[in-house]
């Protein structure tokens, strides 16, 4: 299987891109190569055929956002399965360059909230309630952004519009920054169907006694039946501590562990860390799913592929034929699902069917 | 006295709307301005009463409503395809029952009375109307909600780690701080449900429920006579829990915002 790293390229939107009606706008090359270390692109891959992506088109309005959907968006493919990912731009979350950011505060909160429902909802009259979600990823720290009230909220209407699914295969992922101070936001994610964390460089440290703290949380999260658990860890050029954190993160068998340079490519130290680090976890009976990507021998590959639909402000989507992008900009967010439209910004033709 | 108390029987009406309610403060009209409770008095159907062992719904009965507990108490239990019974909560007044199957077509379990009980139905089709136009009700009830989900998987998680001493603690713990959200003693209250159903509730035997609360007497830290219980050490009791009180937590906040 090729590399994640040259099969995928991902183009955050770019506000200077003309549209003309009918005419293609070409791709601008993204600064950053998005995605080779998203939690999500690695459960759940993209199609084959997302290798290169073919010359981006701007909608020039909501109507003609609207008729292309209605010409082109191949619902079929959705109906098979479908993949749902959540955007949450608030501050110190997960967003990209252009993206406009929801503030702070708890009204403005609730208000993209609200109108996360209303995207959900016009999805689910969409696409049909019949719709089966055997994926669904939270980027970013839900349990730091999220309410519990919202984050039930949100649940309790993708559940109304699609059928999700909770069977074994099912994964229902959420993010995790920070440790949580107290069990009720695992048990409620847990109650709410997720069962696989993502647990990021964040929470991790070179010092012990937060190591210990790790090793907790991964029996938190087992307590509660969230049982697939990835961990990912950070190398910088002074990471020296890596194999000492790995032993002891590996006594606990994680299901996966996920190494991430600090660089692109990466210095010859962290090359070498990352070397060592590799040596240990097949030692540890991990297998290598990607280069920096290993999870346990015994797991089956779960990387699920379904066409994906991306929910939120600047979220990405993409059918076996397409790339389509949502809004980055709020206003325009609001003023499209207002008006019961999709909030789509445009679509990049992906070269070659799956 | 006698006189007054029959007055206050006579002016006592189960048709009493919310915004005279002494349990509006806890109940579902915290969620809105006393402009909107006329808009909430409208879609609730106040003041049914029912006798001990009434049924409010059965299990597998298609969803309609949920119920505000409005006095008196309520059990919540299922039924296995053996016929056995598990108890799956208890319902104190100010508190809501039915929210673990909003999202379904059925009730998930069945709930009935532990004594004289007067319940409001909340059919949720109007409620969600109306909560369409007011937002501040919407989020309540997802506040509701996920207390209900948190709490549930709280108590899955007692049960399966923690010792029968720990169990009960927790219960005791529970039910002191709901009386108090009623202004309530914390401390001297009457056990709405008989040691069976708490020994069902915990996954314990009725034998071992009545030595624990023994045990905990002699130990001085409650003092116990039938139902009555009076909690002589509620920092004594918390010192049980090794865990952190997230489950009792979970429960105190059941039906507020």
């Amino acid at each position: 299987m090729r590399d994640l790293s040259t099969r995928f390229k991902f183009h955050p939107r770019n506000e200077g891109l003309a549209s003309s009606q009918g005419n293609l706008v070409p791709v601008a090359e993204s600064s950053t190569a998005k995605g080779l270390d998203e939690w999500f692109y690695l459960l759940n891959a993209p199609p084959e055929s997302f290798l290169e992506l073919g010359n981006t088109q701007v909608f020039e309005s909501e109507n003609h956002a609207q008729d292309w959907i209605a010409r082109h968006l191949p619902c079929e493919s959705f109906q098979q399965g479908m993949a749902l990912s959540f955007n949450l731009p608030f501050p110190g979350g997960h967003r990209h360059n252009n993206m406009s950011c929801v503030p702070a505060d708890s009204a403005s909160i609730q208000k993209y909230i609200d109108f996360l429902v209303k995207e959900i909802r016009l999805l689910g009259q969409y696409f049909g309630r019949e719709t089966s979600v055997p994926y669904l990823h939270w980027f970013g720290d839900v349990i730091k952004l999220l309410t519990p009230a919202e984050l039930t909220q949100l649940m309790f209407h993708i559940n109304r519009a699609f059928k999700v699914l909770n069977s074994k295969d099912a994964r229902l992922v959420f993010e995790l920054d920070e440790t949580p101070e107290n069990d009720e936001p695992i048990a409620l994610l847990s109650g709410l169907g997720f069962n696989t964390a993502c647990i990021n460089d964040t929470v991790c440290s070179s010092e012990t006694s937060k190591n210990k703290n790790i090793r907790k949380l991964l029996d938190r999260l087992r307590s509660f039946t969230i049982e697939s658990l990835f961990v990912r860890l950070k190398i910088g050029n002074d990471s020296h501590h890596i194999p000492k954190t790995l032993k002891q993160l590996l006594a606990d068998q994680p299901t996966g562990v996920l190494l991430t340079p600090a660089n692109q490519p990466p210095t010859a130290a962290q090359e070498l860390i990352l070397r060592q680090a590799r040596e240990q976890l097949s030692l540890a009976g991990y297998r290598s799913v990607h280069k920096n990507f290993y999870i346990l021998q015994e797991v089956s590959d779960h990387k699920v592929t379904h066409c994906l639909k991306g929910v939120g402000l600047g979220a990405v989507s993409y059918t076996k034929k397409y790339q389509i992008c949502n809004t980055p900009k709020l206003d325009d967010y609001y003023s499209h699902l207002d008006n019961q439209k999709l909030p789509l910004f445009s679509i990049t033709p992906l070269h070659s069917e799956i | 006295m006698a006189s007054n108390q029959i007055t206050r029987t006579a002016n006592f009406s189960l048709q009493r709307g919310c915004h005279e309610c002494s349990l509006s403060k806890l109940c579902i009209p915290i969620a809105v301005e006393s402009d909107q409770i006329e808009q909430l008095e409208e879609i609730i159907k106040q003041g049914r009463m029912l006798s001990r062992g009434d049924y409010i719904f059965e299990q597998h009965s298609p969803f309609k409503s949920c119920f505000a507990l409005r006095s008196g108490a309520i059990k919540t239990f299922t039924l296995s395809e053996e016929g056995e019974e598990q108890v799956t909560g208890f319902y104190l007044p100010g508190e809501i029952i039915g929210l673990d199957s909003v999202s379904m077509d059925n009730y998930s379990c069945s709930a009935v009375a532990l004594e004289r009980t007067s319940v409001c139905e909340i059919p949720l089709d109007r409620f969600e109307d109306l909560s369409t136009r007011i937002p501040s009700l919407q989020h309540h009830f997802f506040g509701l909600l996920s207390s209900e989900i948190q709490q549930s998987r709280q108590l899955s998680m007692l049960l399966s780690k923690n010792t029968a001493e720990e169990r009960i603690a927790s219960l005791l713990l529970s039910l002191s701080n709901r009386f108090k959200r009623r202004r309530l003693s914390e401390t001297h209250f009457k056990l709405p449900m008989p040691r069976s159903d708490i020994g069902n509730y915990l996954g314990l035997a009725v034998e071992t429920v009545s030595r624990v609360l023994t045990r905990f007497q002699n130990q001085g830290l409650i003092k116990v006579q039938g139902r009555d219980i009076e909690i002589l050490d509620l920092a004594g009791l918390q010192v049980l829990l090794k865990h952190d009180t997230g489950c009792i937590e979970a429960h105190a906040k059941a039906g507020t915002s």
